[in-house]
């Protein structure tokens, strides 16, 4: 207790212990863009928040690593980035889009929303964002996989139901493949979830990865067909 | 020998040495009154801290988990409370979104579903001055003002909450536990735990806060509860916590300013111990030639020796029951300048360990410290009085005896003071260091002196007055040095206590913060606010290399401090802000150095070990980004204030994706208002109001700043007198040097001047001796024991340092005044026999 060099962390650290998580917060990205990388056959961008950025859990067992591997082992060399943030709304995520671009993602896996939710924002909000973000990357031609995401049940029903509508309602809208629930099988379980109940553990992105496999697939399909119908 | 002559000797003894008796008497009532009071006050704000640290819990075990406990856990406790002594409430906490009947308004609430024990400790304030579990029925719920007044509503409202429709019954105005969760998304919701199920809203799939609060028996602690559920808790979903161990500012603060009073306790105890040596040493040096008179005249060794410790035991066991109750009376009398600590249904109690301690104090330390004097008389020879010998400095075994006794006396009280050996033994350490190093610098000090020529008539002759025989001058400077360490260290080590945790709170701090404004948003925010902001844009990055050498998470991880490995905040601007200051380089960057530089605050600069010039590579979501460091601030001050870490130019951040937060002062009553605005026009941003937290946490942390400087002017106070007792006990001594001057024609104010000087030079050196020992200790408890940031306040410094040498001064002056003013022939006709 004594003898260490540390100092008082001011109180504004809570704020972000507490917002955006900070302690054991892993890497963002599982390959740095500057790094060369065998021909890939395109790349895949994970935006979303601390879910998609793996908080709490080493950068290997983030879904976006797991889900590069578990490709190669399908044979599909693409190259997976996490551009996970920790605490971001879908406001945030809207306001990076541009910056995410600069990755030049042929698919994008979209989640965000959940940090919206969980403070309360209004439902029509995060879904106007979420349409803005997917008119931006429409516009450039990218392959959306959107992560549908379902509110945690204390804020009452209605919120809950306007909340889960947001999805699949963009989905059909855009014509987007559509993950209906990213964390199925993992939320609320507390063997797949650290101890704030929200963050799956390491086993718990396993459980993800294997659930939301056959949508990405499908997302490859689909940049596969406007590769050769655009070239 | 008749006993009836032995007392009339003694009473003859005390008369004729009035002045010297009456400083060694009044030297052990001031100790023993500071330590008697000292203790009672220790105790008083001891029992005031445990009761804050159980009320801001609201009990004394807490388990807590986001699951519903598991079986393990729910059988454990079940165990437990069947004891009747034990009390157990369940407390569930989660957010939800509430609505007004006719669906025009929502609002993110924080609710509490409370079982009746709630809170075990503290006390739930309603508006209706009620008490808080008639007021909440069935059905009814108490609310946050901020909640009617940004739904509209009015007490007696309906409130849908889940499924359930509520009626508002009350409003809240503070809550104990409210600190612990300080930042909170909502206004609070009390509901009662016979709604739980009407609400339908902790159920599967929700994420709720589930809680056990446990009342123990005095005779159950709490530490041994939390081990015995921590043996049934499954650690990767539950919590066990006492109301001890549970992690706050506010508990930190108590618990440095508990070791804070300790250490106040010890240095008076270690003043008192200085300043009846130094007393009781002048006494018995000026005794010597009486004690060796009456050997001479035939009186048996015994005689002397009883006469003498008749005369310090009388002294002694009188001067302590006069500081005991003169102690006590001061506790009592100015309990009321405590009255906010001390509970109001806690009677006046009398610290028995404080008055023990004391009466130990001033009765041993006065035996022991005689001893040696005394002890030395058997060999004293009569035939020494008549041919000036110099008494050979030849140490006895009882000599040594007692010099170990009086070692381990206060070894002993340091180790009982700090009810911990480890630290006791760092503290002791330090200390014997701490006077080895004052001892061989004023060694050196006085060596380097006698060396020096000097031409100067008056200083020259104020110099040789320091090495006159029998002047004692090493053993006064050490004991000045000593005493003045301790009071400077005292006076800074609270500044900076003060510094971190209260002033941290002022009047104007921040109470609400605004999260995630977007960049297009900054305009209408500030016309929202309409008052002057300071928005803080923040860039989400990580840290993934020094100079090219990777972070390892794996170590970071391991580091009780911050971390590296962490997500980071980074911030652009050119400007300092009120709150930093620069430790190397003297802009923030360079101006030729280009975009890619980066300001680092010395803290995270100390856990990098980053450097001047090094450079720092960061990821910014999949971009990478390097810079180098440009320069290093550092903040003064602890405070509410958002600071950053790394600082770097507009142009290098300015494109990358980023959310704009600001912090802000708001009046209570305008808060609800400002919230409406804000989230009607910008519904993205997040408000946390942080009000109510930091009204009771700066409460709390108010009346015991007040208590904790109460402690340090009290044990300054006491140690200066017992300094300027010491001055004048051992000063008076030699003062004939005066009587020499004058005989040989020198006018009064050359002996002025030369006895000013010499005082100078001791109160100089004793001063500045005392003041960098000080700083040294100081900083050693504040950086590696309560682990806070040092400051040195080098003005406060330098003004202590200049009342300190002023006070030896003027003291040292007065003490000779009496005799300066007397005629020469008095003086020789006095002291004829020499």
């Amino acid at each position: 207790m004594i003898f260490k060099t540390t100092r008082t962390i001011g109180i504004m650290l809570l704020v972000w212990a507490l917002l955006f998580g900070c302690e054991n917060a892993p890497s963002e990205n599982a390959a740095p863009a500057t790094v060369p990388s065998p021909p890939a056959a395109g790349v895949i961008v994970c935006m979303g928040d601390s879910l998609t950025a793996g908080y709490g859990v080493d950068e290997a067992q983030t879904y976006p690593a797991l889900l590069e591997t578990r490709l190669r082992d399908d044979g599909f060399a693409y190259r997976v980035i996490n551009a996970g943030v920790s605490g971001e709304t879908s406001s945030g995520a809207l306001a990076r889009v541009d910056w995410m671009l600069t990755l030049d993602p042929d698919i994008v896996i979209l989640e965000t929303g959940a940090n919206d939710g969980l403070r309360g924002v209004d439902p029509a909000l995060t879904r106007r964002n979420i349409e803005a973000i997917v008119a931006k990357l429409q516009a450039r031609h990218i392959t959306i996989v959107l992560a549908g995401m379902q509110m945690v049940r204390n804020l009452g029903p209605d919120f809950t139901r306007a909340f889960g509508a947001i999805y699949p309602d963009i989905a059909t809208a855009a014509d987007l493949i559509l993950i209906p629930f990213f964390l199925e099988g993992v939320a609320g379980r507390p063997d797949l979830n650290q101890p704030d109940g929200i963050h799956p553990t390491a086993d718990g992105y396993r459980i993800i990865v294997n659930h939301i496999h056959p949508y990405i697939l499908q997302a490859i399909d689909r940049h596969r067909q406007k590769l050769t119908n655009g070239g | 020998m008749p006993g009836g002559m032995l007392s009339k000797m003694i009473i003859r003894e005390l008369r004729q040495n009035r002045q010297q008796t009456t400083v060694l008497f009044l030297c052990i009532v001031l100790s023993v009154v500071g330590l008697t009071a000292l203790g009672g006050f220790q105790a008083n704000v001891h029992q005031a801290m445990l009761r804050d640290a159980r009320e801001l819990h609201a009990a004394d075990v807490i388990v807590r988990s986001s699951f519903p406990f598991l079986p393990a856990m729910e059988s454990k406790l079940a165990g437990l409370t069947s004891r009747a002594d034990v009390a157990m409430a369940r407390v569930w906490e989660f957010y939800t979104v509430v609505r007004t009947p006719d669906a025009s308004a929502s609002l993110l609430s924080a609710v509490k579903v409370v079982e009746p024990g709630y809170p075990y400790y503290g006390r739930v304030v309603l508006a209706s001055g009620e008490p808080f579990h008639e007021m909440l029925a069935p059905g009814d719920i108490v609310v946050e003002q901020t909640l009617l007044d940004r739904l509209g509503l009015a007490i007696g409202s309906r409130l849908f909450l889940g499924d359930a429709e509520m009626t508002i019954r009350d409003v809240v105005i503070s809550e104990p536990d409210r600190p612990v969760t300080v930042f909170t998304l909502g206004p609070r919701i009390f509901v009662s735990a016979r709604d739980r199920q009407r609400l339908g809203l902790i159920t599967q799939g929700s994420r709720v806060r589930y809680m056990a609060l446990l009342r123990l028996p005095a005779s159950l602690s709490p530490e041994a509860v939390q081990e015995e559920l921590w043996s049934a808790a499954d650690p990767t979903q539950e919590r066990v916590d006492t109301f001890r161990s549970a992690d706050s500012r506010l508990k930190r603060f108590f618990d440095n300013l508990l070791f804070f009073l300790k250490l106040v306790g010890i240095f008076t105890l270690l003043l008192a111990g200085i300043g009846i040596q130094s007393v009781l040493t002048a006494l018995m040096r000026a005794r010597v030639k009486t004690m060796a008179t009456m050997k001479a005249l035939g009186a048996p060794n015994r005689f002397v020796m009883r006469l003498y410790l008749g005369v310090v035991l009388l002294l002694g066991i009188f001067g302590t029951a006069c500081g005991i109750a003169a102690g006590l009376g001061l506790q009592q009398g100015l309990t009321f300048l405590l009255a906010d600590l001390i509970p109001a249904d806690a009677t006046f109690e009398v610290a028995w360990g404080a008055v023990g301690q004391s009466l130990v104090v001033g009765l041993l330390a006065v035996v022991l410290f005689a001893a040696r004097p005394l002890l030395n008389l058997k060999h004293f020879k009569p035939s020494a009085l008549f041919r000036h010998e110099k008494q050979k400095n030849r140490w006895l075994p009882g000599e040594w005896l007692t010099v170990l006794l009086t070692t381990l006396f206060f070894v002993a009280l340091v180790l009982w003071q700090l009810e911990d050996l480890r630290i006791g033994a760092y503290f002791i350490g330090g200390l014997l260091v701490l006077v080895g190093v004052a001892f061989l610098g004023t060694w050196l000090f006085l060596k380097a002196l006698q060396r020096l020529a000097v031409r100067h008539l008056a200083l020259r002759q104020a110099i040789r007055g320091l090495f006159r025989p029998r002047n004692a001058t090493l053993a006064i400077l050490v004991t000045l040095t000593a005493s003045l360490t301790i009071i400077y260290a005292i006076f800074l080590i609270e500044k900076n206590l003060d510094a971190t945790f209260v002033q941290a709170y002022p009047q104007d701090a921040p109470n609400v913060f605004f999260l995630d404004i977007q960049r297009d948003q900054t305009d209408a925010f500030a016309q929202l606010v309409d008052r002057p902001l300071e928005f803080y844009p923040i860039v989400r990055a990580k840290l993934m290399a020094i100079n090219g050498q990777a972070i390892d998470p794996g170590r970071e991880r391991q580091r009780k401090s911050d971390n590296l490995a962490r997500p980071f905040n980074l911030t652009y601007r050119h400007h300092l802000l009120d709150d930093e200051k620069f430790v190397e380089g003297n802009t923030l960057f360079n101006p030729n150095g280009g975009t890619f530089q980066v300001s680092v605050l010395d803290r995270v600069a100390d856990i990098g070990n980053i450097r001047m010039g090094d450079r720092l590579q960061f990821k910014i979501q999949g971009v990478p980004l390097e810079a180098t460091v440009s320069s290093i601030r550092t903040r003064t001050r602890e405070s509410m204030q958002p600071f950053f870490y790394f600082v770097f130019p507009d142009a290098a951040l300015q494109k990358a994706p980023q959310a704009i937060f600001t912090a802000l002062r708001v009046d209570p009553s305008e808060m609800a208002a400002l919230q409406n605005r804000i989230v009607q026009a910008l519904p993205n941003v997040t408000v946390l109001d942080v009000s109510q937290s930091i009204r009771q946490i700066a409460g709390a942390l108010d009346r015991f700043s007040q208590a904790m400087r109460f402690f340090t002017l009290f044990s300054m106070a006491a140690g200066i007198l017992l300094v300027v007792s010491s001055i004048i006990a051992t000063r008076a001594a030699r003062i004939r040097e005066a009587v020499y001057y004058k005989i040989l024609g020198a006018p009064g104010r050359f002996v002025l001047y030369v006895f000013s000087l010499e005082n100078l030079l001791l109160g100089g050196a004793s001063a500045a001796g005392g003041l960098l020992l000080a700083h040294l200790i100081s900083w050693v408890v504040c950086v590696r024991y309560f682990d806070i940031a040092y400051q040195p306040y080098p003005a406060a410094s330098l003004a202590g340092l200049m009342v300190g040498i002023l006070a030896v001064v003027l003291v040292g002056l007065s003490a000779s005044r009496s005799i300066m003013r007397r005629k020469p022939i008095q003086f020789l006709r006095a002291h004829a026999a020499e």
